[in-house]
C-alpha cells in the first residue's frame, strides 16, 4: 500500500513539476513580452511613429444596462467627451427594474420615437426606442423585454447604423482618445476584425472629462491587489497572445467589431454568461472555416476606466460569473482543441485557458489534497514544501512587480514612491492569500450555475464622479 | 534540477527587467530636460547663422557639416524638431532650412538606410518642413521611403510628398506603393493625406486620372473618393464610370455617390434607372441611386423614391425614405405610403418625418 501511495506522489510530483514549469514560463515569456512590447510602443509615439491624424472610423457605440441608474448618466456624458467625430450612443436598456431610463430620458432629453428595426441577430421584443440629436452625437436608448447582457448586445448591434461597432459597460469610463486609438488597427490592417483595449481599474483615478488628472493606487486592499493583477494578466499576457493573432478573450468592457462579421458569424450567444469570449472565441472559428484572412487584435494605449469590486463578496460573485462564462465557452468550442485547422489558437491560447485557467483550481485542490496524504503517510518534506511555496510566492511576486513597473512604459501613468511600497507590499499577499481565495471561488462556480443562466451580475455601484 | 533551473534563470531575467525598469524610469523623467538642453546647443548654433546668413545669404559650410553630423542622430533631429516648433520665428526658420536644402538631402540618404521607426520620423520632420526643404532631389528621395515596410513610414513620406504639392512625385509614390507586397494603406488614410496636397488639386487630379487605369480597384476607388471629397468638375468622367457595366461595382458606387454630391441633369436618368431596378441582387445600385436622388427635383424622381419605398431591402427602404423626407414634401403628398398597406414602408417614412419634426423642435428651441 505504502509503495503504491509513493508511486501516486512521484507520479503527482511529476505532472506538478511540468504543469508549473508550464506556467512560470507562460507567466514570464508574457510578462517580458509585455513590457518590452509597451517599451517600443512609447519609443513609436516618441518618434511619431502612429496615425495620428484625423482618420475617422464610423463606430456605433453600445451600452447595454440593466438597473445602471447609478451610473448610466456619467457613462453617457464620458462618452459625449470623446475626441472622436463620427459616432453614435445606443443605451440598450434590459428590462431594468430601477430608474435606467427614466435617468437617460430626463438627462438627455430623449424623445420617444417609432423607428423601424432591421433585426439581423434575434433578440428580445423592443418596448420603446427614445432619441435625440440635441448633442454632440445621435444618442439613441432602446428599452426591451429582458433577456441577459448579450441579447441586449444583439439589439444595439441590430439598431446601430454604423459599420463597426464598440461595446462598453454601463459602469466603464472610456479615456478621451481611446476611440481614435481603437480604431488605429483597423486603418492600419483591413484584415482586423475585433480589437480590444485595455481596461484599467478606475478605483483611485481622478477622471475629468474623460482625461486621468490623478491616478493613484487606491486606498482599499482589494481594489489594490486587483490593479496588480489586471497589470500582470490583463496587460501582459494580453499582449503575448496578440503576437500570434491568439486572443480570445477581448474583455466585454471595452471591444471594438466589425459589425458583418460579427452578424455573418451569428452575433451574441445569449445562452452563455462569457458573452465577450464566447464572441471571440467564434469569430476565430467562423473565420478560420471559411477562410478568411483575419485579425484579431489588442492595444494597450487604448483605455477603458472600470470599477473593480470593492468587497470581496462583489469580486467573488463577479469571477464565479467569468468562470461559468469560461467553461460553457470551453465546451461549446472544445474541438478546436490541438486541432490543427485552428492554428496557434487551438494549441496555445486555448490549451492555455484550459490547463491554467479552467482547470487551474481543481489541479491545485489535487495538489493540496496530495500534500495532506504525503504529511498523513509521513512523506513528505516539511522544510522544503516551505521553502518551495516561499519560491513560489516570491517568483510571482517578482513577476507582478514586473507587470506593474512596466507601466513606466505606458504614456499617461507615473510611478509613485507611495505606490510602489502599496505593489511591493500587496503583491506578496496577492499572491499567497487572494489567488487561494480566488481559486476556491473558481472551483465551486459551477456548482448549480445552469440555474443563473442570462441573469445579469450584479455588483455595488458607486457612483462615477465625471467632471 | 531541471525545475529550479528554469525558476532561477526566470527569477535572474525578471529582477534585471524590473532594475531596468526603475532606472529607465529615472531616466525618462529627465528626457525633457535632456531634449531642451540639445535644442538649446543647437539654437545656439542656429542663431549664429541666422545672423550671419541673412546677411550673407549662404550658411557658412562648416556648420552644414555640424548639423549633418548631429541631426543624423536621432535624438538631435527630435530636439531640433523642438526648437523649431517651440522657440524659433517661422520666417526665419524657413529662411534657414532654404539654406539647409543640401544637408536634407544627404540626410535623407542617411535615415533611408535606418530601421523604420526613425526613417518615419524623419518623413514626419519634412513633412512639417516641406515648403522650405523641397528640392527635386529630395521628392525622388522621399518616394523611394514608400518602399520601406514600416507603415508609418510610408504614411509619412507620402504625407511629406503631398506638402511639397508636387502632383507627379505623388503619383509615383502611390503607384510605388501598389506594386510593392503588402504595403497598401487604408482607403480613408489616402484619402485625407490626398486632401492635404499643398499644390493645385486640379492638376494632381488630372495626374490621377491619367494614371487610373494602373491602380487596384481598392485605390481607385479611394481616389474617386477624394475627386469627390475634392471638385465637382468631374462629371463626365464620372457619367462614364457609373455608365460603364464593365467595370467593377465598387467604382460606379463612388460615381453614384458622386453624383449625389454634384447634381447633375445628365446623370438623373440613369439613377432613376438604377432607382427603378427592382432586381434584389443589384439592391446596392437602388440604394445608393435613392440615397444620391435627395437633392434631385421632379415629379419622376418622388415617384421612383415612392417606388423604392415598396422595396424588400431595408437599405433601399431606409435610403428612399431619407431621399423623401429630404425632398420636404408634406404629410398630404405622402399618403400613399403612409396609409398604405405595406406596414414597412409606412413604419420607415413615420420614422424619418418624426426624425425630421424632431430636428424642427429642436432649431426652434434654440
Amino acid at each position: 500500500m505504502r509503495d503504491f501511495i509513493q508511486f501516486f506522489l512521484w507520479t503527482v510530483e511529476g505532472l506538478f513539476v511540468l504543469y508549473m514549469i508550464g506556467y512560470a514560463s507562460f507567466l514570464f515569456i508574457s510578462v517580458t513580452v509585455g513590457s518590452s512590447d509597451l517599451y517600443a510602443a512609447k519609443r513609436r509615439n516618441l518618434l511619431k511613429n502612429e496615425l495620428s491624424d484625423e482618420y475617422y472610423v464610423p463606430v456605433s457605440i453600445i451600452v447595454p444596462a440593466h438597473n445602471e441608474a447609478v451610473t448610466i448618466e456619467a457613462t453617457i456624458r464620458s462618452l459625449l467627451a470623446l475626441e472622436y467625430k463620427l459616432y453614435e450612443i445606443i443605451v440598450v436598456d434590459d428590462g431594468s427594474t430601477d430608474d435606467t431610463s427614466k435617468v437617460v430620458q430626463e438627462a438627455f432629453h430623449m424623445w420617444k420615437i417609432h423607428r423601424p428595426i432591421q433585426r439581423r441577430i434575434s433578440c428580445q421584443p423592443v418596448q420603446a426606442i427614445y432619441e435625440t440629436r440635441e448633442w454632440k452625437v445621435p444618442i439613441t436608448l432602446v428599452q426591451k423585454k429582458n433577456g441577459g447582457k448579450a441579447d441586449a448586445l444583439n439589439m444595439g448591434i441590430n439598431v446601430s447604423n454604423y459599420p463597426y461597432f464598440l461595446c462598453i459597460d454601463a459602469d466603464s469610463v472610456l479615456q478621451y482618445d481611446s476611440l481614435e486609438k481603437i480604431v488605429r488597427p483597423i486603418l492600419e490592417d483591413s484584415r482586423v476584425v475585433a480589437v480590444g483595449g485595455a481596461v484599467r481599474p478606475c478605483n483611485g483615478a481622478e477622471i475629468r472629462k474623460g482625461r486621468v488628472v490623478r491616478y493613484r493606487m487606491p486606498n482599499k486592499l482589494l481594489p489594490c491587489m486587483q490593479v496588480l493583477e489586471y497589470d500582470r494578466s490583463f496587460l501582459a499576457s494580453r499582449i503575448l497572445f496578440d503576437k500570434f493573432n491568439g486572443n480570445i478573450i477581448i474583455s466585454g468592457a471595452f471591444g471594438l467589431f466589425q459589425k458583418n462579421t460579427v452578424i455573418e458569424a451569428g452575433g451574441y450567444d445569449e445562452t452563455t454568461m462569457g458573452e465577450d469570449m464566447e464572441l471571440v472565441v467564434k469569430l476565430h472559428v467562423y473565420c478560420r472555416e471559411n477562410h478568411r484572412p483575419y485579425r484579431i487584435r489588442y492595444v494597450t494605449d487604448a483605455i477603458c476606466w472600470t470599477q473593480v469590486p470593492e468587497k470581496l463578496r462583489d469580486l467573488c460573485k463577479q469571477r464565479r460569473r467569468w468562470h461559468i462564462g469560461l467553461f460553457q465557452c470551453m465546451m461549446k468550442y472544445k474541438n478546436i482543441l490541438g486541432n490543427l485547422k485552428y492554428g496557434a489558437v487551438g494549441f496555445i491560447s486555448y490549451l492555455y485557458f484550459l490547463i491554467y485557467e479552467l482547470f487551474s483550481p481543481y489541479i491545485e485542490l489535487l495538489g493540496l489534497l496530495t500534500t495532506l496524504l504525503a504529511f498523513a503517510v509521513d512523506l513528505i518534506n516539511v522544510p522544503f514544501m516551505i521553502l518551495f511555496f516561499g519560491i513560489y510566492v516570491v517568483y510571482t511576486a517578482i513577476l507582478s512587480l514586473t507587470a506593474f513597473f512596466a507601466r513606466i512604459h505606458t504614456i499617461d501613468l507615473k510611478l509613485f514612491f507611495t505606490d510602489v511600497l502599496k505593489a511591493i507590499g500587496l503583491c506578496v499577499i496577492e499572491v499567497s492569500c487572494l489567488r487561494f481565495i480566488m481559486a476556491w471561488v473558481r472551483m465551486t462556480a459551477l456548482i448549480g450555475y445552469k440555474k443563473k443562466k442570462n441573469q445579469w451580475g450584479r455588483i455595488e455601484r458607486q457612483k462615477i464622479e465625471f467632471r | 534540477m531541471g525545475s529550479e533551473i528554469f525558476l532561477y534563470g526566470y527569477g535572474i531575467v525578471c529582477i534585471s527587467m524590473l532594475i531596468y525598469n526603475i532606472l529607465y524610469n529615472f531616466y525618462s523623467r529627465s528626457s525633457n530636460q535632456r531634449l531642451e538642453k540639445h535644442a538649446e546647443k543647437l539654437s545656439k548654433r542656429v542663431q549664429v547663422q541666422l545672423q550671419n546668413g541673412v546677411r550673407e545669404g549662404v550658411v557658412a559650410l562648416s556648420h552644414q557639416r555640424y548639423m549633418r553630423r548631429k541631426l543624423s542622430k536621432i535624438t538631435q533631429l527630435l530636439a531640433f524638431e523642438h526648437f523649431l516648433e517651440e522657440e524659433a520665428d517661422p520666417e526665419e526658420t524657413r529662411v534657414y532650412l532654404q539654406e539647409m536644402r543640401g544637408v536634407f538631402q544627404q540626410l535623407a540618404e542617411i535615415y533611408r538606410r535606418r530601421e523604420s521607426t526613425q526613417a518615419a520620423y524623419f518623413c514626419y520632420f519634412l513633412s512639417h518642413h516641406a515648403k522650405a526643404l523641397e528640392t527635386k532631389e529630395l521628392r525622388e528621395k522621399m518616394v523611394s521611403y514608400m518602399e520601406k515596410d514600416s507603415l508609418y513610414c510610408r504614411v509619412h513620406a507620402l504625407k511629406a510628398l503631398c506638402a511639397f504639392g508636387d502632383p507627379e512625385s505623388v503619383v509615383d509614390a502611390l503607384l510605388l506603393m501598389e506594386r510593392k507586397q503588402g504595403a497598401e494603406l487604408h482607403e480613408k488614410v489616402i484619402v485625407e493625406i490626398l486632401l492635404i496636397f499643398q499644390g493645385e488639386a486640379d492638376l494632381l487630379i488630372k495626374w490621377l486620372w491619367k494614371d487610373m487605369k494602373h491602380f487596384s480597384v481598392r485605390v481607385q476607388r479611394a481616389l474617386l473618393d477624394y475627386i469627390r471629397f475634392q471638385s465637382g468638375k468631374y462629371g463626365d468622367e464620372m457619367l462614364a464610370i457609373m455608365e460603364n457595366e464593365a467595370l467593377d461595382k465598387e467604382l460606379r458606387f463612388a460615381a453614384i455617390r458622386y453624383f449625389g454630391k454634384y447634381p447633375d441633369p445628365r446623370a438623373k436618368d440613369t439613377l432613376l434607372s438604377f432607382t427603378r431596378d427592382l432586381d434584389s441582387l443589384k439592391w446596392e445600385f437602388t440604394a445608393i441611386s435613392a440615397s444620391s436622388l435627395a437633392r434631385y427635383e421632379g415629379a419622376d424622381v418622388v415617384e421612383a423614391l415612392i417606388a423604392a419605398m415598396y422595396s424588400m431591402n431595408w437599405y433601399v427602404r431606409y435610403n428612399a425614405a431619407a431621399s423623401l423626407e429630404a425632398h420636404g414634401l408634406s404629410y398630404g403628398q405622402l399618403l400613399e405610403v403612409l396609409q398604405g398597406d405595406d406596414r414597412y414602408a409606412r413604419d420607415m417614412l413615420a420614422y424619418q418625418l418624426e426624425v425630421r419634426k424632431m430636428m424642427q423642435e429642436r432649431r426652434s428651441s434654440g
